[in-house]
């Protein structure tokens, strides 16, 4: 049956398919028959619409028409008559209620660009978050790459303890015993455990107290014994011992009376067996008291005469080999003693002459040389000797190289002088008071020449003659005075000047002859320059009151008028090939030379400045407004009028008469030079100090120039860096909420151990954080 | 009996009491705390006997018949154990661990809770931080981004710091330099070299010797920028390098050839001599590394050691300069004024300076044709030129008999001194100490710049006219190579007494040496 009702509607379709079909062939007839009059018909109207007032799905309604608006009731009409479909009535009834028109959906565009704000904002927010963290970083003088850095802080036990969650079965099979226990301390703030507190409740107080007491004096007296135990346990002396010992034989003395009373027979035969034992004791020729032997034997004593006899012997003997012992040990220490003596006398000598810092230094390095002079010189004068010799012996042939340290030790030449240097002082001083006479009018002639100096620079060497005269007059007077004087002088010049002479132990002894006034032989020439010597020693103190003035304008010429002159107190060249000749040539070429050298270099001066400076520009043409042709010149007005003035260059060597400097721009240096500042500065002055101190390792400390050169970013080779992740955004929010806190508890710690001062230190700590927080 | 003495002393022992016997002398009773007396036995060290003080009360009196069978009575005391000697004693001992432990203790809690009586850095003088501050500070650091503001503030911190931390590490330079001081009456210029190296430790008075070389003289010298080690050129030919301190001969060549000028470069590893065509380098072995053609007929060298170069004055009026780093002539101008033979450097700023027969000085660098600065500092020729360490004062001495100190900064004259006959040779010292060398006379002047002297500081006579001089660096050391040698000369505070290790290390290593040669170059 089912079978066939689904055949009947099967077929029903087709017979409404056919319909159809039937339709559309009927409207095509129609179509083609209009179409026979020629006239196309519009192809629109071919798609026909039923437009029967009929609701249907499969067609369009036009919405304008009002009457054909859709009405709920009239599509869902039919449903009143049925009683099926209760809960689709229902809604319906709900829907016609409330009913509202459902907004029409914005445009596409508009509902993307609305999305698209909203997108934007989300995203803001978003990124907002890494703000602080981003700028933070911008900041920071320094980044080590990867930013995150694991924490090596150690964990504690407690902290492991606090942290440990039991999760396996037996874990927590454990955990549960422990936390039911009664018998384990749950709580760490209280002292007993449950079981214990109950059974201190149970109790009378009375007895708990005495059981307490009874405990405490347990304990007490164990640890006692136990201390005692500790105690003699660690004793190391032997006296404790030997007490210890001491008593055992009293017990052993008490229990042998006891014996002799009660039991004679044992008696008998300990003593036996202790006869035996002495007798071995014997074999082994143990001789002191302190033995066990022997201390066995004292006990026998007092029953044994012969024991007694022999305990005194064996003392005696020992005794005796004590004795000797003794005298032995003595002897040797008196024989130590005898040798100790010398042997410390002998020790600090040798100290003495050993130590380098405490004899006096002899420092000579000879290389080639010999030192046969050596052995000829007695102990005394080695060093100095052998100075004397090696300046001797200069004219060696040696080729080689030669070092010579010099000798520490005062000079001996010195110290034969000591005493006649008295004696030459005196007839030194009584020269110099001459001279000083002589010098006054020399003083005169100077200052007038100082007056005219400026021009008249052949004058001065005149004058500088006149001086000289003076001076040589003043030392023949002085010689004229007298001669052993004189004599004495040039010893003593000799002394001082000539260190490098070649000298030898006789010639000192001339030499102090000499000083002593016996004999004057000294050659001419020397004389002669010591006398120049003297001539210069005195000229000095005249020409050291001039001093150079300062002038704002350095005349070359001026420049060479103010000398001072050295004392040369001690010295003189005395090895100087042709020293007249050249003092002669000297003086010729300041003669001519001076003036003709400051002229050219004056000249060279202007021509440099001139080149250096700009050329004024005339821009008068020839003719113009005027007459032209050859021969005619431009008026002076007029070149006046058209001529550019160049500005004046101020020169650095412009008041500098003696000194040009170089102003020409160098090329080379220009690409160096920064021309506009540069972008952050503001102005050239805050550029030119950014750049005013060197940071190189050359000009500063190690630290500095490490924190100078400090890197921005730092990576380690080798760690992967990884891209920034939330955790970074709530570590930066959170960080400062958790390092206060951390402080904090720190804080709680350590505040009962901290003094005000340090706490005052976490406070800020504390107010900075919040201050960045609430950034 | 035995029970009788043993029972009460092991019963009471518990109740920490002690009892024993104390007999009349001869007995002793068993118990232990005889052995306790015996120990204190009073006879044995000569102090009071026992039961005297301690025990007052006898407790109770115990009789027992003798062995003979005698009938004798005991007194038995009564002990407290915390009276007896040994009990205080050790009671004093606990006492005084007690006190340990609580001073212990408190020293613990006094150390937490001690505030630091000088809190911070230490404070340095504004004056020393003013020394190393280089120009004023940026006052206003606003620039035009906030970060840029940043930036300029942070930096001006740490330059601000770097100025601290320098003046901060001055209490690292605790050598100071000496000088001789005469008494009264007295003058330096009379101490002569042997009475200095008498009154010196024996390691300064060995600093004092001479090398007798008369047949290849006059020697110039050379010390290396470190002073270990000393390069001396006879004119006849003799070249010679040696540890001078050890006195250890590096190397010793005679290269058959007129020598008019040693200079190290910039290690002790090579050293350039100016011979009589051509300038050649060697090693410190003495074998010779280049032949340098281009620097022909040198009378004098100087050797820049920052900029490795290796600048050269000829008797044609030729001044060179050749990179020793990369071996090339980096520069060469023709001063057209005549032979130079007088050549100095300005340890400061590098900048070569020459005198010449005119009487001008004349200061080349490597950048210009012409001379930077030209003046005149003589009427006639000058003889010798020397430039001080801070580049502040320049010494001239003329044929003129004079010599000149001219302040560099002005480029005025400061003092003019007239002096017997031109020095030949000047140089300063690291300390500013001018020497002159006049014929034979080698004189020292102490401060000579800053005011006038009147007379030398120390002289010394030699046997030969001098040919160069230069002070050793870092060294109270003034090497003198003349006609017949070397002369080391002791000058008390001549030489800068705290070295920069990394600048320049006198007790340098190879290892050192390597690595400073790189940096150098690196650096350069």
């Amino acid at each position: 049956m089912a079978l066939e009702s689904d055949q009947w509607e099967s077929l029903a379709a087709e017979s409404d398919e056919e319909d159809l079909a039937d339709d559309r062939k009927h409207n095509q007839l129609l179509d083609a028959i209009s179409a026979l009059d020629g006239k196309k018909k519009n192809s629109l109207s071919q798609r026909t619409v039923i437009n029967s007032g009929k609701i249907s799905e499969f067609q369009f309604s036009s919405v304008a028409d009002a009457v054909t608006k859709v009405k709920l009731h009239e599509l869902v009409g039919s449903l009143k008559e049925t009683t099926e479909h209760g809960t689709l009535k229902q809604q319906l009834s709900v829907i016609q209620k409330h009913k509202q028109t459902v907004s029409t959906p914005l445009p596409k565009h508009e509902k993307a660009k609305i999305c698209r704000t909203t997108a934007y904002e989300a995203t803001t927010h978003d990124l907002s978050k890494w703000e602080p963290t981003v700028k933070e970083n911008r900041k920071a003088e320094q980044l080590q790459f990867p930013l995150h850095k694991q924490d090596f802080s150690v964990v504690t036990t407690d902290q492991l303890v606090q942290r440990f969650q039991p999760r396996t079965p037996l874990e927590m099979a454990v955990a549960a015993l422990l936390h039911g226990s009664e018998n384990v301390v749950q709580d760490n703030s209280k002292e007993l455990t449950l079981a214990e507190q109950r059974a201190l409740a149970a109790m009378d107080i009375q007895k708990a107290k005495e059981r307490r007491m009874e405990l405490m004096k347990h304990r007490a007296l164990l640890s006692y014994k136990e201390l005692k135990a500790k105690r003699q346990k660690k004793i190391k002396s032997k006296r404790f011992h030997r007490i210890l010992k001491k008593e055992k034989l009293k017990d052993e003395k008490r229990l042998l009376e006891t014996l002799q009373k009660e039991d004679p027979e044992s008696f008998l035969e300990k003593i036996t067996q202790w006869e035996k034992d002495r007798v071995q004791e014997r074999m082994s020729l143990r001789h002191r008291g302190g033995t066990k032997f022997a201390k066995r034997q004292m006990i026998y004593a007092k029953f044994d005469e012969k024991a007694r006899q022999e305990v005194q012997d064996m003392l005696q003997k020992s005794r005796e080999i004590t004795q000797k012992l003794a005298a032995t040990e003595s002897s040797d220490e008196e024989s130590d003693s005898g040798d100790l003596e010398p042997q410390q006398a002998g020790g600090s000598a040798f100290v003495d002459s050993r130590n380098p810092w405490m004899s006096r230094p002899n420092v000579l390095i000879k290389l080639k040389q010999g030192i046969g002079h050596l052995e000829e010189n007695n102990a005394e004068n080695v060093g100095h000797s052998l100075i004397v010799d090696d300046v001797m012996d200069n004219k060696n042939d040696d080729k080689g190289m030669s070092i010579i340290g010099g000798n520490t030790s005062t000079d001996l030449q010195h110290q034969k002088n000591d005493d006649s240097d008295d004696d030459s002082d005196n007839a030194i001083d009584g020269i110099f008071d001459k001279l000083k006479e002589s010098k006054e009018p020399e003083t005169e002639v100077k200052t007038n020449r100082k007056q005219i100096r400026l021009k008249q620079v052949r004058k001065r060497k005149k004058s500088h003659k006149s001086d000289e005269k003076l001076a040589a007059e003043a030392v023949v007077k002085t010689s004229e005075s007298g001669k052993s004087e004189e004599g004495m002088v040039d010893s003593d010049d000799s002394l001082c000047e000539e260190p490098s002479k070649k000298r030898s132990l006789e010639d000192m002894d001339a030499l102090i002859n000499e000083a002593l006034g016996q004999s004057t032989n000294e050659p001419a020439p020397k004389k002669k320059q010591r006398k120049r010597h003297k001539k210069k020693h005195f000229q000095s103190g005249n020409h050291q009151q001039s001093k150079p003035k300062a002038d704002t304008n350095i005349d070359p010429k001026k420049l060479f008028t103010v000398d001072v002159n050295l004392r040369q107190s001690s010295s003189k060249p005395d090895v100087v090939v042709n020293e007249e000749d050249d003092d002669q040539l000297v003086n010729i070429a300041e003669a001519f030379a001076s003036d003709d050298v400051i002229e050219e270099f004056a000249a060279e001066k202007s021509d440099a400045v001139r080149s250096g400076q700009p050329q004024d520009i005339c821009l008068a043409l020839p003719g113009w407004g005027d007459w032209g042709g050859a021969g005619l010149s431009i008026s002076k007005r007029k070149k006046k009028q058209f001529t550019i003035k160049a500005p004046v260059v101020q020169r650095k060597d412009q008041f500098l008469g003696h000194v040009i400097i170089n102003e020409k721009k160098n090329d080379a240096l220009k690409k160096h030079q920064v021309e506009t500042i540069p972008f952050p500065y503001c102005n050239t002055d805050q550029f030119e100090k950014s750049i005013r101190a060197p940071i190189g390792r050359t000009w500063n400390p190690a630290g500095v120039f490490k924190q100078l050169v400090k890197p921005k970013v730092v990576t380690h080779l080798g760690k992967i860096i990884t891209p920034m992740d939330q955790s970074a955004i709530s570590k930066h929010e959170t960080g400062d909420a958790d390092g206060k806190t951390e402080s904090e508890e720190t804080e709680s710690k350590q505040s009962n151990r901290k003094t005000g001062k340090s706490r005052m230190k976490t406070n800020k700590k504390h107010k900075g954080q919040g201050k960045y927080s609430n950034k | 009996m035995e029970a009788n003495v043993t029972k009460p002393f092991v019963k009471k022992k518990q109740n920490m009491k002690r009892y024993f016997m104390e007999g009349d002398g001869k007995e002793l009773s068993t118990n232990k705390a005889s052995k306790d007396m015996k120990k204190h036995s009073p006879e044995k060290k000569g102090s009071k006997p026992i039961g005297e003080k301690r025990f007052k009360k006898p407790i109770k009196m115990r009789t027992y018949s003798d062995k003979d069978g005698q009938q004798k009575t005991q007194q038995v005391f009564k002990i407290d154990i915390s009276k007896t000697e040994r009990h205080r004693k050790w009671q004093m001992k606990k006492q005084r661990q007690a006190q340990g432990e609580q001073r212990k203790l408190q020293h613990r809690k006094h150390m937490r809770e001690q505030q630091d009586p000088f809190p911070g850095d230490a404070p340095i003088p504004k004056e020393r931080i003013q020394k190393y501050e280089r120009g004023e500070h940026i006052k206003d650091t606003g620039t035009r981004t906030g970060q840029g503001s940043r930036k300029l503030a942070e930096q001006e911190k740490k330059l601000q710091f770097a100025a601290r931390q320098a003046a901060r590490t001055e209490i690292l330079l605790h050598e100071e330099a000496g000088f001789l001081e005469a008494d009264e009456g007295e003058d330096t210029t009379s101490i002569t070299q042997h009475d200095l190296a008498g009154v010196v430790d024996i390691t300064s008075a060995q600093k004092f010797f001479e090398l007798k070389l008369p047949d290849f003289g006059p020697y110039s010298v050379n010390y290396t920028r470190n002073g270990r080690f000393l390069l001396m050129g006879g004119v006849k030919g003799h070249v010679a390098a040696i540890d001078w301190m050890t006195k250890k001969l590096l190397c010793e060549v005679n290269v058959m050839e007129t020598v008019n000028d040693v200079k190290w470069l910039h290690q002790e590893t090579m050293f350039a001599v100016a011979q009589r065509q051509w300038t050649y380098m060697y090693d410190n072995q003495g074998i010779e590394l280049h032949c340098l053609k281009k620097l022909d007929c040198v009378l004098r060298m100087e050797f820049l050691p920052f900029h490795f170069l290796l600048a050269s004055a000829n008797s044609k009026g030729y001044l060179s300069y050749i990179d020793v780093s990369i071996g090339e002539k980096v520069a060469g101008y023709s001063t057209q004024m005549g032979r130079l033979d007088v050549m100095c450097q300005n340890p400061s700023n590098a900048i070569v300076t020459l005198g010449h027969s005119g009487g001008t000085v004349t200061m080349w660098c490597p950048k210009l044709k012409e001379p930077v600065v030209k003046m005149l500092c003589h009427q006639s020729g000058v003889r010798s030129v020397a430039i001080e360490q801070a580049g502040q004062y320049m010494a001239t001495s003329g044929i003129d008999r004079t010599l000149k100190i001219w302040d560099l900064r002005t480029y005025k004259m400061l003092h003019s001194y007239k002096v017997p006959m031109g020095a030949g040779q000047m140089a300063f010292s690291q300390q500013g100490l001018l020497a002159t060398g006049m014929g034979n006379i080698v004189q020292v002047y102490k401060d000579s710049c800053r005011q006038e002297v009147k007379a030398p500081y120390l002289t010394h006579n030699l046997t030969s006219s001098v040919r160069s001089l230069q002070f050793c660096p870092y060294e109270d050391v003034l090497g003198v190579g003349h006609s017949t040698g070397f002369s080391s000369l002791i000058i008390p505070g001549a030489g800068e007494a705290n070295f920069d290790a990394l600048e320049s290390n006198p007790y340098q290593t190879k290892q050192q040496r390597k690595e400073a040669e790189v940096k150098m170059l690196l650096e350069k």
